[in-house]
């Protein structure tokens, strides 16, 4: 009897210590990654968290997938209701906000910790874009590492070229020589005795047109510290004039108002419009384009003055995520060189590590857009969008007023002057 | 005696509960869905909100701002000269196409149906729809006025013309609506009144004006109070065709309150602006109601 018990009492002891032990050894931590990006893109973060995931077998990341427009607003209200994911994409226009909000986790401490005893840590954090980690920078501390980013660059198409007899544009061109090509390539193709194919496209969107514009003429949009307007300068004022006359007064693109109606980007990808400013976001919608394209650097004035925007997208994880640690390792990992290289493939930005742009399938690609290494070469005059707290509404004052400008009469002093009061009131909120 | 009485008196009572467990559905629903909402929007719009801090307390700021901004006072323009051309057009074509369909013998059905049609499409379909109709040189539009040789005009794509774009299409749908009550109303116009008049010889123009037009005040008056009020909350139209623009010749104050609510995040002001539209539609209503009097016939 004795006996019995024992073995049996013995037998469930041991059982209780390695189920507890398991338990120990094996602490299942999910995390929820909060997805945005089509079909292509998701697919894509889902092999690099399968990587992750193959590294680390405690951890199961759920992906979360919610459509680009909502993106943000949905952060926002999960953020709300007390019930936010562990991680998400932060793109540099919603950051300092988040940022501001506290409802990003500061990652300075693991930064440092890692730098200070990880060299393999070490080792990426100089591959990084130095322009991206200062980026990400808000107040002196650190919120994410660099996911993907993108600067401002032209599209051209090569078949319009080709069919009016122009050389292609290279690197080092002028303003001077962008405007001979711009009017060059304005034609009535149709004889219908109406412009149908368009030099230039000025879109009027903040980061493809106006700051790109703006910049290259020594201008600022906003001041050094995100605080006040700095659209009244001359500079800036030149710029905005630019704009103008692109549309009003050489007639080389159509008002930003026709392009919308014309289904935007759509508008150059069937073949009416010769350039147009985008970023490398742009390569894969135009992979599927019905004609030869390439991109060029931004056009200098005459004594070499330029400037383009670059933006930048943060992988961070959110301040009340339980897990912070396990949360760093995979932001670490998502911007790891195995996974930057995975990204690439798609295309669609441009890697964040330095040492993936220097591979030949990046510097010289064998499809277009064969001349992608402008967009590197461009870091040195590429300046980082003012992305103050409060961004989306700067965005929409500065559109509209751009309308107001290339559609009413209002002069450019008198448009700068307005939406900068319009920019300084939502900055001082 | 007794026992009919307080048969009598359990079968009402009977009825009344059975009355209310029938509403009950629907007054849960109005209470949850609209009336309580309503009551704390009120309350959010006395506090400035942006989902992610907690609330801070402004008292009137909400409204006092509301005044001070030059795009809201644009956006209530813009309101008001969508609402007073096509809440005028939508009732005088919509009463013509009325009395003319209410005179056909035959095909009325063909001619109710394709008058009607308009107004059952979804918004958003029907903004797409007009979109390519609007679409700047390559749209029906273009085409048709070059072929006439008229002026192309820049319709969606010009400040000055963008609201009057919206109007057309918006009459074109909303004429369903009226022109389908004003038939019903004239089909509610005893006839004898029409040949009384005949036989004292008044001619089809002094019939309109002297027996139609009196007597479909009521059903005037009906109609527009309705489409004021649903003129004066345009938003889908605004949002789909022109998304405001250009220059905002086309923002509403329902696409700014949108604007300001779920893209700047700013909860309480977003909150106000829609109790201050709520208040003026409910004072042009009650303005009309008190008006009627001087101008609808009730017989």
């Amino acid at each position: 009897m004795k006996n019995y018990v024992t073995k049996i009492g013995f037998l469930v002891l041991v059982v209780l210590l390695v189920a507890s032990l398991n338990a120990f050894a094996q602490e299942q931590v999910t995390l929820e990654w909060f997805a945005l990006g089509d079909t292509s893109e998701v697919a894509a973060q889902k092999e690099v968290i399968a990587m992750f995931e193959k590294a680390y077998p405690h951890v199961k990341i759920e992906v979360t997938r919610v459509p680009n427009d909502q993106y943000y607003d949905r952060l926002k209200v999960r953020i709300a209701s007390g019930n936010a994911p562990d991680l998400a994409r932060v793109v540099i226009e919603e950051y300092a906000d988040l940022a501001k909000r506290g409802a990003l986790l500061d990652l300075t401490p693991f930064v440092e910790a890692d730098l200070a005893s990880n060299a393999a840590f070490q080792a990426q954090w100089d591959d990084y874009f130095s322009i991206l980690t200062d980026a990400l920078h808000y107040e002196d501390k650190i919120y994410g590492l660099p996911g993907d980013w993108n600067n401002a660059i032209i599209f051209y198409n090569k078949d319009l070229f080709d069919a009016a007899g122009l050389e292609y544009p290279t690197d080092d061109w002028t303003i001077d020589e962008f405007l001979e090509i711009a009017q060059a390539l304005t034609l009535d193709t149709a004889g219908r005795g109406r412009i149908d194919q368009y030099g230039y496209m000025v879109t009027g969107d903040w980061f493809d047109c106006i700051a790109p514009w703006i910049f290259t003429f020594g201008g600022q949009i906003l001041n050094d510290d995100w605080t006040a307007s700095a659209l009244t300068s001359p500079e800036a004022i030149a710029g905005l004039q630019f704009i103008d006359d692109l549309v009003n007064k050489y007639k080389v693109s159509p008002s930003p108002a026709v392009m919308e109606q014309m289904g935007g980007s759509q508008y150059f990808m069937t073949g009416r419009i010769a350039m147009a400013h985008y970023g490398r976001y742009m390569v894969p919608a135009f992979r599927s384009v019905p004609f030869d394209w390439d991109v060029v650097a931004q056009p200098k004035q005459a004594d070499g003055t330029r400037g383009v925007p670059f933006g930048v997208a943060a992988v961070s994880a959110l301040a009340t995520t339980k897990h912070p640690e396990i949360a760093w390792e995979f932001i670490k990992f998502y911007s790891s060189y195995d996974a930057v290289k995975h990204f690439d493939s798609l295309g669609n930005s441009i890697p964040v590590l330095r040492s993936v742009t220097e591979e030949p399938s990046f510097k010289t690609p064998e499809t277009a857009p064969r001349n992608q290494w402008t967009m590197i070469e461009a870091i040195e005059y590429s300046q980082l969008i003012p992305s103050p707290p409060g961004n989306n509404e700067i965005i929409n004052v500065a559109t509209s007023g751009v309308d107001e400008l290339l559609l009413t009469g209002k002069s450019a002093e008198q448009v700068a002057e307005e939406v900068s009061i319009e920019i300084n009131r939502i900055l001082s909120e | 005696m007794k026992k009919l009485f307080s048969a009598s008196k359990s079968l009402k009572k009977q009825q009344a509960i059975a009355g209310y467990l029938f509403i009950l559905p629907n007054f849960v629903g109005f209470l949850a869905f609209i009336f309580v909402p309503l009551l704390w929007s009120l309350g959010i719009s006395l506090f400035n909100w942006n989902l992610i801090e907690p609330a801070k307390f402004i008292g009137a700021g909400n409204y006092l701002r509301m005044f001070k901004d030059p795009l809201f006072r644009k956006t209530l323009y813009n309101t008001l000269y969508y609402t007073l051309t096509s809440v005028p057009l939508v009732i005088v074509l919509g009463l013509l196409l009325a009395v003319l369909v209410n005179g056909v013998r035959r095909l009325t059905m063909t001619y109710r149906l394709a008058i009607f049609l308009p107004y059952l499409i979804p918004m958003v379909g029907a903004a797409l729809i007009w979109q390519s109709i609007y679409m700047p040189n390559f749209g029906i539009l273009d085409y048709i006025f070059d072929l006439l040789g008229l002026p192309i005009l820049p319709w969606l794509t010009s400040p000055s013309w963008a609201m009057p774009a919206i109007v057309v299409m918006s009459v074109w749908k909303g004429i369903g609506f009226t022109f389908i009550i004003f038939l019903a109303g004239l089909q509610g116009i005893p006839g004898m009144y029409y040949e009384a008049a005949e036989i004292d010889g008044a001619n089809g123009i002094q019939q309109f004006f002297k027996i139609t037009l009196p007597l479909l005040t009521p059903t005037i008056f009906f109609a527009v109070v309705i489409t004021f009020i649903d003129s004066l909350k345009v938003f889908d139209q605004a949002f789909v065709l022109t998304a405001g623009g250009p220059a905002n010749a086309t923002k509403t104050t329902v696409y700014y309150l949108y604007e300001q609510g779920f893209q700047y995040l700013r909860m309480g002001y977003a909150s106000a602006v829609g109790w201050f539209l709520l208040v003026v539609i409910f004072l042009i209503t009650l303005l009309q109601f008190v008006y009627q009097r001087k101008w609808v016939t009730y017989e």
